[in-house]
């Protein structure tokens, strides 16, 4: 008799116990799913690499072959007109978000090698807006945009060197950062 | 009589451990959860300086670098050139150039 009620006792721990193990399977298959979903949800922040595309594109316009665009200088001075038609000229495409807000900004800014302190010329287009973006250093504010600063020296046919610097800046937070 | 109190005992500490077992199996997913919300916030390519290029291209400098090293090579005046040096130096030390500047030079001889 006690054998008997025994093995029923068993029983019913063992229904219990499987309850509980189907219980905890579903947990587990549930954090799983959430972990991915978060994970795979989140956009890949391509903006940095994207600045620097942008940045070499604007470089490889501006210097040719090693020398200074020979429509940006001739004969020692630069040209409004390619500043103006600059985006036509290098074929850059700068991007809207839905507002019809620009989402890039550059600056390019070209300096006689003896003075890095005042351009002899510069260029810059975009939403200039982002600019001030790219200097806060709050935690918050730093998925705003990205911005990438590049220098490098070239020099025109009659061998003067300038040091060019280029500041390019990229938005679209919406389409790179989780927010 | 004795008897029902012990298996009251042995299946109060039973219930206990299923728990404490709960709560551990609890803790850890939400652990890991937690871990992949704080890993897919930082999903970033690749920083655009360093590795985005091959370890191959990046001995031989990026675009932007080889422009600086084009002048830095073929400018004669050597005050000039110095001074070209110097400022690739200074970035490559600030990282805002990835590759070693002697060695890319070093290639060009």
């Amino acid at each position: 008799m006690l054998n008997f009620i025994e093995r029923k006792n068993k029983l019913g721990e063992e229904k219990i116990i499987s309850i509980y193990w189907f219980l905890v399977l579903i947990l587990v298959a549930t954090a799983i799913v959430l972990m991915v979903n978060s994970f795979y949800n989140s956009p890949y922040d391509v903006r940095e690499v994207e600045s620097q595309i942008l940045s070499e594109k604007i470089a490889d316009c501006i210097d040719k072959g090693g020398k200074l665009n020979s429509q940006l200088i001739s004969n020692g001075s630069f040209s409004k007109e390619f500043e103006d038609k600059f985006l036509e000229k290098c074929s850059i495409y700068l991007d809207y978000n839905e507002d019809g807000e620009i989402q890039e900004y550059f600056k390019v800014d070209i300096y006689n090698r003896k003075n890095s302190l005042n351009p002899v010329f510069n260029i810059s287009k975009g939403n200039p807006n982002w600019k001030s973006d790219c200097y806060l250093e709050d935690k918050d504010h730093e998925k705003i945009v990205k911005c990438v600063e590049n220098n490098f020296y070239s020099s025109d046919v009659s061998d003067n060197v300038y040091l060019i610097k280029i500041l390019t800046i990229v938005r679209k937070t919406e389409q790179n950062v989780k927010l | 009589m004795l008897n029902y109190k012990k298996n009251k005992t042995a299946q109060v500490g039973d219930t206990i451990s299923w728990i404490i077992a709960t709560v551990v199996i609890l803790v850890v997913l939400f652990l890991f959860v937690f871990a992949t919300s704080l890993l897919s916030e930082g999903k970033t390519l690749i920083t655009a300086k360093q590795g985005v290029f091959s370890d191959e291209i990046s001995s031989h400098g990026n675009l932007i670098l080889m422009k600086s090293i084009y002048v830095y090579s073929s400018i004669g005046n050597p005050t000039i050139k110095n001074e070209i040096y110097n400022n690739l130096k200074k970035w490559e030390n600030e990282k805002e150039n990835p590759a070693d500047i002697d060695a890319v030079i070093n290639n060009l001889k």
